[in-house]
């Protein structure tokens, strides 16, 4: 199988497990859809989400993974400026696991506490897919 | 862990603690506030609790619990805020001494949720509950309730630190026990112990509620030491 073919799967699995987990339809779930804004996910729905991925794909992500992936490591202080507005440096970091934000338009207004509410579907199959693949990587 | 400090002295102390929020003064600096200023100030005391995260419960109309007991003052109940005397707010801001600072979530669970979530995933219970959370509510009548509080209890808490599930933290790194008398203790461990240690906390206190279909839980945790800045004291503090 190739990569491009489990990314397709990957996707079609977060869909499902969004789905069921919020009881949407799945015709609901759009790749582009936000999972907190648009789908109305909380913590718990987050839970029940990523683990039903886990049982479907074998990939383990936590809900204390994702904030740290989405912020890429980049310390609070360094993140959001001293208004909680996201610098320059948090937003290029975002671009990278958020390609569908518009960095020029969020430049200077985005809060650090609305970050996961522009988190889409399609960016949490990134995530599992890119886990994935690494895992894939490390068993050769 | 010992029971948190008088309802009153708590509330007063969150008052003192949404203003230092809201303004750019640091609690030492202010030795005097108006009696106006302290009312306005407490009224925005629902909006501090709110800052922990964005997409809030507290806004949604709740039915209120009519058997909560005085644990509830303990809470973050906006009326009960603004209903402090000013005499109150005034003693803690003469005190002459910082004030603690005091850290508040709240939660609100839908007990349908906490029951459809582990009847189709049951593997997940283990989790979040710890063994001893989830015998104590097998034995209830209502257990589904108390298992959503407890839930509830555990996102206060996070709520109340700041951090949500943060990195490295399990569900079960909060957990809530209960003394002889039957009212509810937080047990931290792992990461979110060492992120309350971060934070200087010293006392945390829990105050649970529920009715059928709904369960609501408040954390407020009192910690040594002033204010930073608004928002910037997660997880920036010099070592643990």
């Amino acid at each position: 199988m190739t990569a491009t073919a489990d990314r397709t799967d990957i996707l079609a699995i977060v869909q499902e497990a969004t789905a069921d987990a919020l009881g949407l339809d799945e015709t609901d779930v759009a790749p582009d859809a936000t999972l907190l804004d648009d789908l109305g996910a909380e913590s718990i729905d987050l839970l029940d989400i990523l683990f039903r991925i886990e049982r479907r794909s074998g990939v383990k992500v936590q809900a204390s993974d994702l904030a740290d992936h989405i912020q890429g490591g980049i310390p609070d202080e360094e993140f959001g400026d001293e208004n909680e507005i996201v610098t320059a440096v948090g937003l290029a970091h975002l671009k990278k696991v958020m390609p569908q934000i518009d960095v020029e338009k969020l430049a200077g207004t985005l809060a650090a506490d609305h970050v996961m509410g522009l988190f889409t579907v399609q960016n949490l199959a990134d995530i599992v897919a890119s886990r994935a693949e690494a895992t894939a990587n490390a068993a050769r | 862990m010992p029971p948190a400090e008088e309802p009153n002295t708590a509330t007063a102390a969150k008052a003192a603690k949404a203003a230092d929020r809201t303004g750019t003064t640091k609690a030492s600096d202010r030795t005097t506030a108006t009696e106006a200023a302290n009312v306005a100030e407490a009224a925005k005391t629902a909006e501090a609790a709110k800052t922990a995260r964005p997409a809030e419960t507290a806004d949604r109309p709740l039915p209120q619990d009519p058997t909560s007991t005085a644990d509830a003052a303990a809470t973050a109940h906006p009326a009960d805020t603004v209903g402090v005397p000013p005499g109150a707010a005034d003693r803690t801001e003469t005190a002459g001494e910082s004030l603690p600072r005091v850290l508040v979530g709240t939660d609100i669970v839908v007990v349908e949720r906490i029951a459809r979530l582990f009847a189709e995933q049951p593997a997940l219970v283990g989790r979040v509950f710890t063994a001893r959370e989830l015998s104590y509510c097998a034995g209830k009548r209502r257990g589904g309730e108390h298992l959503a509080a407890r839930f509830a209890a555990k996102e206060a808490v996070l709520k109340a630190l700041g951090t949500g599930l943060g990195t490295r933290m399990q569900w079960t790194d909060v957990e809530v026990v209960n003394d002889r008398s039957g009212r509810p203790q937080v047990r931290l461990r792992g990461e979110v112990d060492a992120v309350a240690r971060q934070r200087r906390m010293r006392r945390v206190d829990v105050s649970l509620s529920h009715v059928p279909g709904l369960a609501l839980a408040s954390a407020a945790l009192v910690c040594e030491g002033e204010d930073g800045p608004a928002g910037r004291d997660r997880g920036s503090e010099p070592n643990g």
